[in-house]
């Protein structure tokens, strides 16, 4: 199947674009995708940050499983600022 | 069942255009309210960070626009659950170059008097937004450019699971 990836913040700058179709066997789910992902992008550190992700316009969890079409975003802690 | 989020008490906006709070505040007004807060968040020139002092030249904000709409609607919805007087919301958010000193977001709630929630679902809206709503700001100084992080939220950083 295939998912957009979309990047945002601090990933778009490391990676050098911001959105890409992405291959991956039917029924993966989000931690799956991160892995694949951590071998191609090892520079995002996508594993050993804090990330967020969210499928069409959802937050999502690493066990979140993924289908055919989906738009998968990753990431950084949103700029909420001090309090 | 009418969807929650197609509710035409909110307002949402991005915009590269300056922010008005005179004109949110008419976007919030009804003939039955008589009370509206506001919220604006601003560029800070002068950050204090650790005991040494962050200079900004000016913010760039980005966001994931789809996402950050039905976020706050979603927040939108849970505020007028919790404070059910309250007559409308409005969220207007810079996108693009903001200098210090620019309004860089703003929130209002209306209410029919100010004791109905108007104060408690302004600052709901920010707080929730600042948390969850999909929008970073990068912080542009003399020599440098950073994405500001927020703290992570463990119930939304999928490696803290």
């Amino acid at each position: 199947m295939t998912v957009t990836l979309a990047l945002f913040a601090t990933l778009k700058q490391k990676a050098g674009w911001n959105r890409k179709d992405i291959c991956l066997p039917a029924g993966s789910t989000v931690g799956e995708l991160l892995q694949k992902l951590d071998v191609d992008l090892p520079m995002l550190g996508l594993l050993r940050i804090p990330l967020y992700v969210a499928v069409n316009d959802e937050y999502a969890d690493s066990k979140h499983r993924l289908q055919d079409k989906d738009e998968v975003a990753l990431f950084p802690p949103v700029s909420g600022g001090r309090k | 069942m009418k969807d929650r989020r197609d509710d035409r008490r909110f307002h949402f906006r991005l915009t590269e255009e300056s922010l008005s709070s005179d004109r949110l505040i008419e976007a919030v007004s009804t003939p039955d309210t008589g009370a509206v807060a506001t919220f604006a968040g601003v560029v800070r020139g002068l950050t204090h960070v650790d005991g040494s002092e962050v200079k900004t030249d000016f913010l760039v904000y980005e966001s994931y626009a789809a996402m950050a709409r039905k976020q706050s609607e979603d927040i939108a919805a849970k505020a007028f659950e919790k404070w059910p007087a309250v007559a409308r919301l409005a969220v207007e958010h810079r996108i693009g170059r903001c200098g210090i000193g620019e309004v860089t977001v703003l929130t209002a709630a209306s209410s029919p008097h100010r004791g109905d929630g108007c104060f408690e679902a302004c600052r709901y809206v920010i707080e929730q937004l600042k948390a969850t709503v999909p929008i970073w700001k990068q912080e542009n100084e003399a020599d440098s450019e950073t994405w500001v992080v927020g703290n992570p939220d463990k119930r939304l950083d999928v490696n803290a699971q």
